[in-house]
């Protein structure tokens, strides 16, 4: 009984694991991003400390230097002092300098009080321009240096406040960088614990669940279930009812007990279907056996190395071994020579070549017994393929019987045919030996009766006229019992040719009318002028047979009847000649020794003259021509009687 | 249907998380030499690099036809210039002085310092900033006025070549046709390579 597995789907389980590790992929993306932008916060927080705060703090360790020494203030001194126009010129480079610093400390952003020393710087820078160019056009009159210098004193102390105000502001702004960086560092510190600590507990929750689970609703019904199966009895199996786990009969664990319940069911059908084709082939089986075991003839298989596999009672008793001592002895124990010694090589030619010649075949072969008389048998062997095993099953029967009345009966033929061939020579002998001294009877009784000189006494005639009329049956019986002699002798003399069928029968019509109108009986040739082949015969047999048929037709008609022959064609080479009487018939009880020699079906006593030879020779006649003769008669009607006959030789 | 919008939202949401992620990841192109200084600045300096070349002028010994000539010179018009174009023109213009006026080509140490603080940033970038164009304007007023200087006498106001006003609204066009200008006022100055005059 087959049976589907049911479609197992998605649990619960599956679905709640599914969601819970979706959470915790998402609390872990959520921490990372966070984490991520928290460190993007600060790296910018650490760039703008590294950036914007180093930068200005470079500048303005450049803006000292460039208003220190070797800075502007310097070379303007030194030109003031030693009225050096290069001292000018390089005054001027570090003022450009000194705008170009100041101009990139603007671009980084400034708080107001950085805008305000900025503007005292620009403004400091102003008056040494002023001052300087003012200082080239006095010292381009030759004013002494110290009087320039007076003219043009300037006080720098702006400038220094300036910078002491920009150096304070720097050191404020690393100060709220740092602390700024710091913060942000403590606030992502603080979250990912915090959320390393959420997603771990949520982690060890859902582990838990977990385990819970798998213990409470996977391993424990499992169990249940391999407890279940170790408890099988394989010869009734649907005797345990694998156990369900709860009342849900879609939990994959309930779909695998009734799936395997169903198994069971169909396996302990299949068993009990199994128990039932065992039965019914042990009966089959048994019955075979028995079948075999009382098998006239003779029973015995071998495999393909002639090893006896089987051997039944009949040819235990055949060749006189019990079953028990020839089981697994070669076969070729039960031959002789010269088949004892060239059966194996019978086999291994068959294993090799694939080609037997005497399978299927029945033959007679010669057998031997266990006291190793041999003995004439016949074999019938067949081929056998089990489980992909050549073997052969010959059947035997002992013939030794059979053979012994086949001798006999041969051996009384012989002797029945040499019998019939001396009476026959007998006959032959007899009749010829006969007909001599009947011609010297029959010749002096007609001369008896026909002598002039002597004339006989009407008694003395009546005499001599019974011996001519018995001496004449005497001689015509003696010269049919000479032909059917020969005949059965076998010194029939048959001569074919190309016969015309049409004068014939014209002839033996004209010999019989003279009988036939003695007795007033008509004959009447009803195929004259139909078209009638040529056929191939002996036209003496024929014609002898034909006078044969017309005489008994004409001898057994009523006074006044009629004789007609026809002709036609059965057939494309087949002629039917028919001789049809008006006579009394035959009956029934009497056609059946028709053609029986010396057989006048009663009417030996009659007085129509016969020997009862006639028929039986023209049987033979017909037969010798290739033909057949048959006939059909009613009482009181008439019989007709025809001969078929092949109209060519072939 | 509800399910594929879910996995819809699904796939935009995991599509802008990657975007973030790769913003957040992924450093921005790094930035040249920028100090704020725009192209007035430089045009203020090449004014008076077109002032020290009439001085220039006078001091290589050149007739007066010519220097009237490069007297009488004025800047064209360009259009659609940028600074890359006028750093280029300047390179050209220190070329065409190399061997009359001796060069300070070094770039300030602080400025590389500068450049070095704060990451992504790379003082070598292939952009040219006016800040880049200032500096080597910068340089080559400097050597100039120098050669000037060291060839004058009080005659000469040094202040008046570091003329420190700065016009508003210049282009890189206009600091183009100031740079074109200088140029054109070496090639009258300078001898003739071939010989002639």
């Amino acid at each position: 009984m087959p049976f589907n597995f049911p479609q197992i789907r998605i649990t619960a389980f599956g679905r709640g694991l599914a969601v819970a590790l979706s959470l915790v992929m998402a609390s872990v993306l959520f921490t990372s991003l966070t984490t991520f932008q928290q460190g993007n916060n600060i790296a910018k927080a650490w760039e703008t400390y590294n950036t914007v705060e180093a930068r200005k703090g470079i500048i303005l360790s450049q803006l000292r230097d460039l208003l220190g020494y070797d800075g502007v203030i310097h070379h303007y001194k030194n030109f003031i002092l030693r009225k050096q126009r290069i001292r000018a010129a390089t005054t001027y480079e570090r003022m450009l300098e000194i705008s170009m610093a100041l101009t990139a400390y603007q671009s980084l952003g400034l708080l107001p009080t950085e805008q305000k020393a900025i503007g005292m710087l620009v403004e400091t820078l102003d008056k040494y321009r002023a001052a300087l160019k003012t200082a080239e056009a006095l010292a381009a009159q030759s004013m002494a240096s110290v009087d320039i210098d007076r003219i043009v004193k300037i006080d720098d102390t702006p400038a220094n406040i300036a910078l002491e105000i920009l150096d304070n502001e720097l050191y404020a702004a690393r100060q709220t960088s740092e602390q700024n960086v710091r913060a942000t560092v403590d606030g992502l510190i603080s979250f990912v614990s915090i959320s390393a600590i959420l997603t771990g507990f949520f982690i060890f929750t859902l582990l838990s669940w977990i385990i819970w689970y798998v213990r409470q609703e996977l391993v424990a019904p499992l169990n249940a279930l391999v407890s279940a199966f170790h408890q099988i009895d394989p010869q009734k199996p649907n005797a345990m009812r694998l156990p369900r786990h709860g009342d849900d009969l879609e939990y994959e664990l309930n779909l695998v007990a009734s799936a395997g319940n169903a198994f069971l069911q169909a396996t302990e059908d299949h068993l009990k279907t199994l128990e039932q084709t065992e039965y019914a082939l042990r009966k089959s089986e048994e019955h075979l056996l028995s079948v075999v075991e009382t098998a006239v003839d003779a029973i015995v298989t071998i495999d393909e190395h002639g090893i006896i596999q089987s051997f039944n009672s009949a040819a235990a008793n055949t060749f006189n071994y019990s079953t028990y001592e020839i089981i697994g002895k070669n076969v070729k124990i039960l031959m002789p020579e010269p088949d004892h010694s060239k059966h194996d090589g019978y086999l291994k030619a068959h294993r090799e070549s694939g080609i037997n010649k005497i399978i299927g075949i029945g033959r007679e072969v010669v057998g031997k017994r266990k006291n190793g008389d041999h003995f004439p048998m016949r074999l019938a062997v067949s081929q056998t393929e089990t489980s992909g095993k050549i073997g052969f099953t010959g059947i035997i029967r002992d013939i030794s019987a059979e053979k012994e009345a086949e001798t006999k009966v041969r051996l009384a033929k012989e002797a029945a045919d040499q019998a019939n061939s001396a009476k026959s020579e007998f006959l032959s002998s007899m009749s010829h030996e006969l007909r001599t001294p009947m011609n010297a009877i029959l010749g002096f009784s007609q001369f008896l009766d026909n002598n002039p000189a002597e004339p006989l006494s009407s008694s003395q005639k009546e005499y001599v006229n019974l011996i001519l009329k018995s001496g004449e049956h005497l001689l015509e019986l003696i010269k049919q019992v000479l032909e059917l002699s020969k005949i059965e002798a076998g010194h029939l003399e048959v001569t074919f040719q190309q016969v015309k069928i049409e004068p014939l029968l014209e002839e033996c019509l004209h010999t019989l009318s003279p009988r036939a109108g003695g007795r007033g009986i008509s004959l009447e040739n009803s195929s004259r002028g139909a078209t009638i082949p040529q056929v191939w015969t002996d036209p003496v047999r024929l014609k002898q047979i034909l006078l044969n048929l017309l005489s008994n037709a004409v001898k057994y008609n009523q006074e006044n009847g009629s004789v007609a022959i026809d002709c036609r064609l059965m057939g494309e080479n087949t002629i039917r000649i028919m001789v049809m009487d008006t006579g009394g018939g035959i009956p029934k009880s009497k056609q059946k020794g028709l053609f029986v020699p010396f057989d006048r079906l009663g009417r030996e006593a009659g007085e129509i003259e016969g020997t009862g030879i006639g028929l039986a020779i023209s049987k033979r006649l017909v037969t010798a021509l290739n033909g057949s003769i048959d006939f059909k008669s009613t009482k009181d009607e008439g019989s007709t009687f025809w001969i078929d006959l092949p109209i060519s030789g072939e | 249907m509800q399910a594929t919008n879910l996995k819809r939202k699904a796939g935009r949401f995991a599509l802008i998380g990657f975007i973030a992620l790769f913003l957040i990841v992924v450093p921005g192109k790094s930035r040249s030499l920028e100090l704020g200084l725009t192209p007035s600045h430089v045009y203020s300096l090449w004014s008076n690099i077109n002032r020290a070349l009439l001085i220039y002028a006078k001091l290589v010994n050149i007739d007066q036809a010519r220097l009237a000539r490069i007297e009488s010179m004025q800047p064209r018009n360009f259009e659609a210039k940028r600074p890359a174009d006028v750093f280029a023109m300047a390179e050209k213009f220190r070329n065409e002085l190399k061997g009359y006026v001796p060069w300070t080509k070094e770039t300030p140490g602080w400025l590389i310092e500068y450049e070095k603080v704060g990451k992504s940033r790379n003082p070598q970038s292939d952009k040219i900033t006016p800040s880049a164009v200032f500096l080597i304007s910068m340089q080559l007023l400097n050597g100039i006025v120098a050669v000037v200087v060291d060839n004058t006498g009080w005659e000469v106001s040094v202040s008046e070549l570091y003329d420190s006003s700065v016009p508003s609204g210049m282009t890189p066009s206009d600091v183009f046709g100031q740079v074109d200008l200088a140029l054109r006022r070496i090639d009258l100055i300078l001898p003739d390579p071939s010989g002639g005059s």
